[in-house]
């Protein structure tokens, strides 16, 4: 296909930005495959007995345990879930702290940014995993406990819990269930993730006046293709040229995005986010996730690709994004600086582990509480909750690097 | 405010094409929009990636009963 506006919205929207996120296709189903004999051994109970005496420490009874477990898989069975607390506090509590829970959709965030700025030791991978797990737990620890002090204050009811039989785990209700949800997520990136993916495509490519924009490179890219013309097929100075022609056209790739309408409104966000250590590329992809966080692989796919030649790395793990996420550099810096740094990319997971960033939850919440109250308050104090947990990260990450 | 109809020239049928399927995602998005506001796909399975096998008619996985409940009745 030529180059072209369609060619663009293929490579740099459709393939940049489902492809980062279907990649992500096998780790979830890993979730689900254990969450899935979880369920259906008949663990979960005994579960919730054991934890009874620490959620009391909470102001919540062992009941909210299934509940706040199933949001670990998605934070929409969880909050439905809670229908089994009869204390209406206590029900509310657990709905209000159950999408600080990591989802199955915080997974690509937290596993693109672990491979890209992580050292490559899998016990510090492995360790950071497991903290942005263990920060919702604690934020909804902390939260639980604020809102029985305040808001929802009354005594905890006892705890009866029926314990069903252990059982084997039935492999092909296991499986099905694996492979049901694998296909859900394949489902939803084919559809909400791609329609995304085109607007923020759009956002990004129009107005695409390439008059204005490439006239200032114009003088410079002519005289590198004039020498490279001249060069001799197998010298040293052809390689220096063609890096050169790369970096012009990577250059007029940028500009193309600053002046672009997703640009524009980076850049009127930009002081907003750049406590936290962002840039505009990143406050766009973390606005643009509002509806459903996993948009944020795919939103930094096309922004981090679209017109750049991006070589994929040779490390093993290394993808295309990665490489680019790696490359990124601020706009205007002299010598070039870098983005991402490990306390930037700590700052955007913890913001990602305590937002509420979904708004079929949110939508949940409302069915289930009666009121567009408690999903306004769910969304306000975690919004607050993850800016401030982003802040902290990155003033205190930067402190100590 | 942004030229933004002026500046979409429509040079080829790629420029075209391209424009039809961003107007086609952007209406996706406005009728999900719509949909979750109106209550219609918000309940379990509309985010798509739960744990529950039926979507629109999930049960809490263990039920919990009062002593009261569970109690033989005289």
């Amino acid at each position: 296909m030529a180059e072209g506006a369609l060619r663009s919205l293929a490579v740099d929207g459709v393939i940049g930005g489902v492809g980062g996120v279907l990649v992500f296709l096998p780790q979830i189903m890993f979730l689900f495959f254990f969450i899935a004999i979880l369920e259906d051994c008949g663990y979960m109970a005994r579960a919730a007995y054991l934890m009874d005496k620490l959620m009391s420490r909470v102001g919540l009874s062992g009941k909210s345990f299934i509940p706040l477990l199933s949001s670990f898989a998605c934070a929409i069975p969880g909050v439905m879930a809670a229908r089994v607390i009869e204390d209406r506090r206590d029900r509310l509590t657990t709905i209000l702290v159950a999408p600080l829970m990591s989802c199955s959709a915080r997974l690509p965030v937290y596993g693109i940014l672990i491979a890209a700025f992580l050292p490559a030791t899998w016990w510090i991978q492995g360790l950071t995993m497991f903290a942005m797990y263990l920060v919702g737990i604690v934020a909804a620890a902390g939260v639980a406990l604020a809102l029985k002090k305040t808001l929802l204050r009354g005594p905890t009811p006892p705890f009866v819990l029926e314990l069903p039989a252990y059982k084997w785990p039935s492999l092909r209700l296991v499986v099905h269930r694996m492979l049901d949800r694998g296909w859900e997520f394949i489902k939803r990136a084919g559809t909400l993730i791609l329609a995304v993916s085109i607007v923020i495509w759009a956002m990004l490519y129009y107005p695409h006046d390439a008059a204005t924009v490439e006239a200032p490179f114009a003088a410079r890219r002519a005289a590198v293709e004039a020498r490279l013309a001249n060069a001799p097929a197998d010298g040293p100075e052809r390689a220096e040229l063609e890096e050169e022609l790369a970096a012009v056209d990577n250059e007029i790739a940028g500009a193309y995005q600053r002046q672009s309408i997703l640009g524009r409104m980076g850049h009127w966000i930009e002081p907003v986010v750049k406590p936290l250590g962002w840039d505009w590329r990143i406050g766009c992809a973390a606005i643009a996730s509002f509806p459903a966080r996993e948009v944020i692989v795919a939103t930094l796919g096309v922004i981090y690709n679209l017109g750049k030649d991006v070589d994929p790395g040779e490390e093993e793990g290394q993808t295309q994004l990665t490489e680019a996420l790696r490359s990124a550099t601020w706009d205007g810096s002299d010598p070039p600086r870098p983005v991402y740094n490990v306390p930037v990319a700590l700052s955007i997971m913890v913001f990602f582990s305590l937002c509420a960033q979904c708004a079929a939850t949110l939508a949940v919440i409302k069915r289930e509480t009666n009121s567009w109250r408690w999903p306004l308050f769910t969304f306000v104090y975690m919004t607050v909750l993850a800016y401030v947990g982003a802040l902290v990260t990155y003033q205190v990450g930067m402190l100590l690097v | 405010m942004i030229p933004v109809i002026e500046a979409v020239a429509f040079a080829s049928v790629q420029d075209m094409a391209a424009l039809v399927l961003v107007v086609s995602a952007a209406g996706y998005l406005a009728w999900q929009g719509w949909r979750v506001v109106r209550k219609k796909s918000a309940g379990c399975g509309g985010c798509g990636s739960c744990a529950s096998t039926q979507p629109r008619e999930s049960q809490p996985f263990v039920e919990a009963a009062t002593i009261k409940q569970i109690a033989p009745k005289p």
